[in-house]
């Protein structure tokens, strides 16, 4: 293979993968709007007899769906350095308890149990900690 | 050694190029001790990324407030449910999160050193996004003549001061958008300046997570 060949090959190659790239993100692109439209459906089909936890339930999931979609893909925290991951990962993982703890002291959910108060505060936390630490290290970060 | 191996070439599948060319240049950075950090990662991301942290805080905040006094209301003020027109709403976080697809497009066209249609992403980011906060002016607009001003109740000014700040937020936004575009027809953004880009990506597409709790929480969530 000569060099103008050898040019060629590499240009087609590197070009092949900014469009698979590319399509990464309209597929991402396309699911964001698919789950908006699931959730705007929900609003509508609440108002003939869906429960009011079902639909809280439903779409509590979708927009965590839709936020770690964005920051995965769009943000590159999927591919980037794993400090980024980290930083964010430990930022939510300290607003999340202070957040439910000042709703729950201005009476916001007054009825629950406290020991399922005390689950709501630790739990998500501990998992979305453990999820996106360990199983999400970050492609490149860790080269460095 | 053969674990190692595989983590390796594990590791070296998931990159995709956008990120190869992110180290690639902070190596080059390195070399030229003008960003590096010890962390091996460019400080100009890494503040941004401490930004978008704190940022969180803050919006975390103004989301429990308004959780607070989303029910304090007068006996004969209008409540949400009265208030929001979730087709319009619907249509305006649509855009919104488009835009986070064009600005993410216009990094990848940059980085391959395609600026024309680099610019032509940028404007058309810009360009969503003024016409989301087009959209939110017309919603309080309307929320006022209907009768819900900033001080009428408790659910009026933690609504208005959250979804206000989100507005404030996406009105900075296309302003950087526009100095970069700016800066691009004048020949100033290059493929090897496209960092610039990525933060200011970076803090599109947070305005567009932080939208995507707020579109949830505030609007859809049964009131």
């Amino acid at each position: 293979m000569t060099a103008t060949e050898q040019q060629l090959s590499e240009g087609a190659e590197e070009s092949s993968s900014w469009v698979k790239q590319d399509m990464v993100y309209i597929k991402t692109a396309i699911v964001l709007g698919v789950f908006t439209a699931i959730e705007v459906f929900t609003y509508f089909e609440s108002v003939h007899h869906a429960p009011d936890w079902l639909l809280v339930i439903t779409l509590s999931f979708l927009m965590v769906i839709k936020f770690f979609l964005v920051t995965a893909i769009f943000m590159h925290l999927r591919d980037d350095n794993a400090v980024f991951t980290k930083l964010m990962v430990l930022g939510l993982c300290i607003a999340w308890p202070v957040y439910f703890v000042m709703a729950f002291t201005f009476g916001f959910l007054p009825n629950w149990n406290p020991i399922l108060k005390v689950l709501f505060l630790l739990v998500p936390p501990s998992i979305t900690g453990s999820w996106l630490g360990f199983s999400f290290k970050g492609g490149t970060g860790s080269h460095h | 050694m053969v674990m190692i191996l595989r983590k390796t070439t594990r590791t070296h599948q998931r990159r995709c190029p956008l990120t190869d060319t992110a180290i690639d240049q902070t190596s080059n950075e390195h070399s030229d001790g003008d960003h590096g950090s010890t962390l091996g990662v460019s400080n100009d991301k890494l503040g941004m990324w401490v930004f978008l942290g704190s940022d969180c805080l803050l919006f975390g905040g103004l989301i429990s407030t308004y959780m607070l006094y989303k029910d304090r209301i007068g006996p004969d003020d209008l409540g949400p449910e009265e208030m929001f027109d979730i087709p319009f709403t619907s249509v305006s976080s649509f855009v919104l999160l488009m835009s986070s697809l064009t600005v993410v497009l216009a990094i990848t066209a940059l980085r391959r050193n395609d600026i024309r249609r680099s610019r032509i992403w940028l404007l058309a980011t810009a360009i969503l996004g003024a016409i989301f906060v087009g959209g939110q002016v017309y919603e309080f607009t309307v929320f006022y003549r209907e009768g819900l001003g900033y001080t009428t109740n408790l659910f009026g000014t933690s609504f208005f001061t959250l979804t206000g700040f989100h507005g404030v937020h996406v009105t900075v936004g296309i302003v950087m958008l526009m100095s970069l575009y700016i800066q691009s027809m004048r020949g100033k953004l290059t493929s090897g300046q496209s960092e610039k880009l990525e933060i200011i990506g970076l803090y599109w597409h947070f305005v567009d997570v932080v939208w995507i709790v707020i579109f949830t929480i505030v609007y859809l969530f049964p009131q």
